[in-house]
């Protein structure tokens, strides 16, 4: 007999216990001038300073603009704690299939910018897949569905303003809480649209050491990344 | 071979004629940007020589129109993120469903954390269009409703 699937995440919680976890994102907000941060890949510095407007090749380079961002991002007041690319990598869970983020990276790289526009971000509400390599679960599988409709039940019980948030299937680490999956260091998560940098944006640069140093400075669609070293 | 990339940015009209923006506005302002050859309007542009290019800081009160610009494409029934197309018609995309499933079983990897692309053929695009977001409409919302 197989086990039953085991969706991680939200999948684990009781209905009361997503109810809470969506009860935070009443009070958890993002205003115009929230610094947000956002962690780039390794290679992503150097595709920015170039100026960098890219369809990719397959396999080889996702495409890429400089003068965008969005994905993944975080609130810089709930990350101060954090110093060196492993704590990034714990408190953002970096370590996502085919992830090119590692704990022992020398250096990472972190985009800041304020939000401005706080109907840019979404709170991603739903549930993950793939936890246990010895029970996966697709996540295209029914008990990933319904734990996902269960969040984002849980978010429209709790009063969650349904214009913050939208209901998702990532893969693990993701899961569904809006809440990132380390159980000390977890944050609250946001998805933004991929929509232009504002200026005065930086990409600052931690090393091992728990150096923080920024590296350069966003001056607008004509003018680009700026350098500072 | 020239070709026009997809449209991203500010974009403002002024005195009719429609302008891309160095950023969002600042202290309710936005700067404009022209790369002619001719100065489009000397009312508004000075020269920046070190840039090879005509700027233009006016109040967005003056704009008659502020629009984020983004473009779009269905790809197998997705909506995507349109970032450039290729002379030979390759066209990077990111992936804008809330369904990761799907966009996996449609080629497309995860690049950093929350984005998922894939570059693809320009005949494989469907619905293609841009999204304008009204800038000044969320001015105005945020100036009414404070702490919403």
């Amino acid at each position: 007999m197989t086990a039953p699937m085991r969706v991680p995440g939200s999948g684990a919680l009781t209905q009361h216990e997503r109810e809470l976890a969506a009860r935070v994102h009443t009070f958890v907000k993002v205003e115009p001038d929230t610094i947000m941060v956002k962690a780039l890949a390794p290679a992503a510095l150097r595709r920015y300073l170039n100026r960098e407007v890219s369809q990719g090749v397959w396999g080889v380079a996702p495409p890429f603009d400089y003068r965008v961002a969005g994905g993944t991002v975080v609130r810089a007041q709930d990350v101060t704690q954090l110093r060196t690319p492993a704590d990034f990598m714990r408190a953002l869970r970096l370590d996502y299939p085919g992830s090119p983020f590692r704990p022992d990276l020398p250096v990472l790289h972190i985009l800041e910018f304020p939000a401005l526009a706080p109907n840019q971000y979404v709170k991603p509400l739903g549930a993950p897949s793939v936890d246990d390599p010895n029970n996966p679960v697709p996540y295209d599988s029914d008990p990933v569905r319904a734990a996902a409709w269960a969040m984002a039940d849980a978010a429209e019980a709790a009063g969650v303003d349904p214009n913050t948030y939208r209901k998702q299937i990532n893969p693990w680490p993701y899961t569904g809480t809006g809440i990132t999956a380390d159980p000390e260091l977890g944050v609250p998560e946001w998805w933004r649209r991929y929509d232009p940098i504002p200026g005065g944006s930086t990409i600052v640069e931690f090393n091992r050491e728990g150096m923080r140093t920024p590296v350069a400075v966003y001056r607008g669609e004509a003018f680009g990344w700026e350098p500072l070293r | 071979m020239t070709y026009t990339r997809p449209r991203t940015g500010v974009y403002a009209t002024v005195n009719g004629v429609e302008y891309k923006c160095n950023d969002y506005p600042r202290d309710d302002q936005v700067l404009l940007l022209s790369r002619e050859a001719e100065n489009p309007d000397p009312r508004l542009f000075t020269r920046d020589e070190a840039n090879q290019l005509w700027t233009a800081l006016v109040p967005v009160d003056q704009c008659e129109r502020l629009a984020d610009v983004t473009t779009r494409a269905d790809y197998r029934g997705n909506r995507c993120q349109v970032l450039s197309i290729a002379p030979n018609g390759d066209v990077g995309l990111y992936f804008l469903g809330d369904d990761k499933s799907v966009a996996e079983k449609d080629g497309f990897i995860q690049v950093d954390p929350g984005t998922w692309a894939k570059t693809v053929n320009i005949h494989d695009l469907r619905t293609y269009h841009e999204q304008h977001a009204d800038l000044r409409y969320e001015r105005w919302w945020r100036k009414h409703h404070p702490g919403q």
